[in-house]
């Protein structure tokens, strides 16, 4: 019941500007499973979403995949002619977004919008498109589906929009479903509707999820596996459970004292120092290092590879023995 | 959108009521006597008094311009001073070289000016684009005049089989329409380039391509209909300043349009003829801009809703 739905292996992007090569993301290594979810967390500029632009060969200009693989059901997707990714995505593998309220066309309406989806790869008529459009909507739990199917976006909530947008999605019956921040643009009664409504998805259709997000109570909620990423590369990939149980990457422990309610002590708001660093300006040992509390000489020179045992992988020379680090 | 179209339809008509009444005063206060014109410098008083009696001009200006105004509604326009026709043969007979000349020169520019201005777009950046737009600016700079007589000269004059005035054959459109079309195919490929490239970078169109459809629809169903409504209101203020005549090329080419009318009628003060040709293009200009407005609410159908966009 295992059965691989997407391999990424060592993948690369890169963007190329005046100011040199900036490293956007950097040897990330994952595999998904069938109805599993994999969050990805970290900070704004981790390269969340540029890994998910890696995967789906959409990464804008000035910026390209400078190495890896992406295998989606066997066939590899890194190099294939943009013709064929065209018929790859929105059909095996589709995306949702942050933004519901921009990434609808305001001017056509969420009925066509969906069934030119399943035009786009199914050689079906007009009429059973907008049929199977209409279901769907029905099945994102929206009332009143033929009033909102004939709706241009700009008539309905974000709430209902992002359903929109994820009715979209499934409408191929997508091996591979990515959400990338998909509540952070809602309010929190809708977001637990919509983080539900992901779940059942994935349930009924049996996608595989990548779930992105900087929020670490959702990501407790949604996901089987967890890659924390910070700038550019995965620092920690380990089991949701033992993610929260025994985070390892002093990162992570931050993360996770950064959720209101988990802090120990007083009731004041934990933060972590300092910002991720500019892709132009990486330190030269682990990029962590500058706001580590542990960090030490060898931190400042050296990059530390990922270390740990295959079922907790972590970026951290405290872990070098594949033990856990003691929390502090 | 009923209730709007009314709106519209009667702030239509208030403003050629207000045109109306100021190309009527504007033009009887306007110094010179027709009449002094007609009957030539040393012409006796009287003789001046009896024609100015005849044409009605002794009456009180509100009067003439009742008179003038229920006639106008009526479809009579009143007669030339100096032809003896009615004011309303003439306009139509003008009226038709510029339409025609508008209409096929409007038409060389959409198709260019869109296809350039999309083309350039899709290419930003590149050499395709830099040549394309250089292009755009030296047609809007060139003067459409200088073009024409550039045209005439290096065209007109080699092949015998093209015309270079009148409009008589459909041979003798092809230089008066490409020196003014080339012009608003300028201009159009410009503002379709700035609109598109706005729309390029939006949230939706980076779902089109991540639902995997092909370029050529994301091109022309997602952008380029999200990019119609400054394109709408440059195709609209073009075609106004088209049908009140291009004067200077209707002039190279020697073609009897609206704008050759209009300004031999002006020097002469044919009050008649300039009041019915200004109210024809005012009528023209105030119908454009109508279309132009049931089109924004066509294209957009949040415009419709009355929502903001």
């Amino acid at each position: 019941m295992s059965e691989t739905v997407l391999s990424v292996e060592h993948l690369s992007v890169a963007f190329f500007t005046e100011r040199g090569v900036l490293p956007t993301v950097d040897d990330v290594s994952f595999t998904l499973q069938k109805s599993k979810t994999i969050g990805i967390v970290g900070e704004s500029g981790c390269g969340k979403s540029m890994t998910v632009n890696g995967i789906l060969q959409m990464v804008p200009a000035p910026g390209r995949v400078t190495g890896g693989s992406v295998k989606l059901g066997g066939e590899e997707l890194v190099g294939m002619p943009e013709k064929k990714l065209a018929g790859k995505r929105g059909s095996e593998i589709a995306l949702i977004f942050q933004e519901p309220m921009t990434s609808l066309n305001p001017l056509m309406t969420c009925g066509r919008q969906i069934s030119e989806t399943i035009l786009a790869h199914k050689r079906i008529s007009r009429a059973e498109a907008d049929k199977r459009a209409l279901h769907l909507i029905e099945q994102v739990g929206i009332p009143m589906p033929e009033k909102v199917f004939h709706s241009i976006p700009g008539e309905l909530s974000g709430g209902m929009r992002q359903r929109i947008v994820i009715a979209m999605a499934l409408c191929n019956n997508p091996a591979v479903l990515i959400c990338d921040e998909p509540t952070t643009a809602l309010d929190v009664t809708v977001q637990a509707q919509i983080l539900r409504l992901i779940n059942d998805i994935k349930r009924d259709f049996g996608s595989g999820v990548i779930f992105i997000t900087h929020d670490m109570g959702v990501i407790r909620q949604m996901a089987d596996d967890v890659m924390v990423m910070y700038a550019g590369q995965v620092v920690e990939y380990v089991h949701v459970d033992e993610l929260f149980r025994n985070p390892l990457h002093p990162y992570t422990q931050g993360l996770i004292r950064c959720i209101p309610g988990m802090n120990d002590s007083d009731g004041e708001l934990y933060i972590i120092e300092g910002s991720v660093p500019m892709r132009n300006a990486l330190p030269k040992g682990c990029l962590f290092a500058p706001r580590c509390p542990y960090a030490t000489e060898r931190c400042r020179l050296e990059r530390p590879g990922l270390l740990g045992t295959p079922a907790h992988r972590v970026r951290c020379f405290r872990n070098e023995d594949g033990k856990g680090v003691e929390k502090t | 959108m009923k209730q709007y179209l009314i709106k519209r339809v009667l702030l239509a008509a208030g403003i050629l009521f207000a045109i109306s009444i100021i190309t009527f005063f504007v033009l009887n206060i306007i110094p010179g006597d027709p009449v002094a014109l007609m009957l030539g410098d040393n012409a006796d008083p009287q003789a001046i008094e009896t024609v100015r009696h005849n044409l009605g001009m002794d009456k009180p200006l509100v009067q003439q311009y009742l008179e003038w105004i229920t006639g106008f509604m009526t479809g009579n326009m009143g007669e030339s001073y100096f032809q003896h026709k009615p004011v309303s043969s003439m306009l139509v007979t003008s009226f038709g070289y510029t339409a025609r000349l508008a209409a096929v020169s409007y038409a060389v520019a959409l198709a260019l000016g869109l296809s350039i201005g999309i083309i350039a777009a899709l290419n930003r950046g590149n050499a395709i684009d830099h040549t394309l737009m250089t292009l755009a600016v030296a047609g809007i700079s060139a003067p459409s005049f200088w073009v024409a007589i550039v045209l005439q000269i290096f065209i007109g004059l080699r092949f015998k089989a093209i015309p270079i005035s009148g409009l008589g054959k459909p041979a003798a459109y092809l230089l008066p329409c490409l020196s003014l079309g080339m012009r608003y195919a300028a201009s159009i490929a410009r503002i379709t380039r700035t609109s598109m490239l706005e729309v390029m970078n939006q949230d939706f169109i980076r779902t089109a391509r991540a639902k995997g459809l092909s370029r050529r629809r994301t091109v022309m169903v997602h952008m380029f209909r999200n990019a119609l409504i400054p394109i709408i209101t440059v195709v609209g203020t073009d075609l106004t300043t088209l049908f009140a005549g291009s004067m200077l090329t209707e002039s190279v080419f020697n073609i009897p349009g609206m704008g050759a009318l209009l300004v031999d009628n002006i020097t002469k003060r044919d009050i008649p003829v300039v009041q019915g040709g200004v109210m024809v293009v005012a009528m023209l200009c105030v119908l454009i801009y109508l279309a132009v407005d049931l089109l924004y609410a066509a294209v957009d159908p949040n415009i419709r809703l009355g929502g903001d966009r």
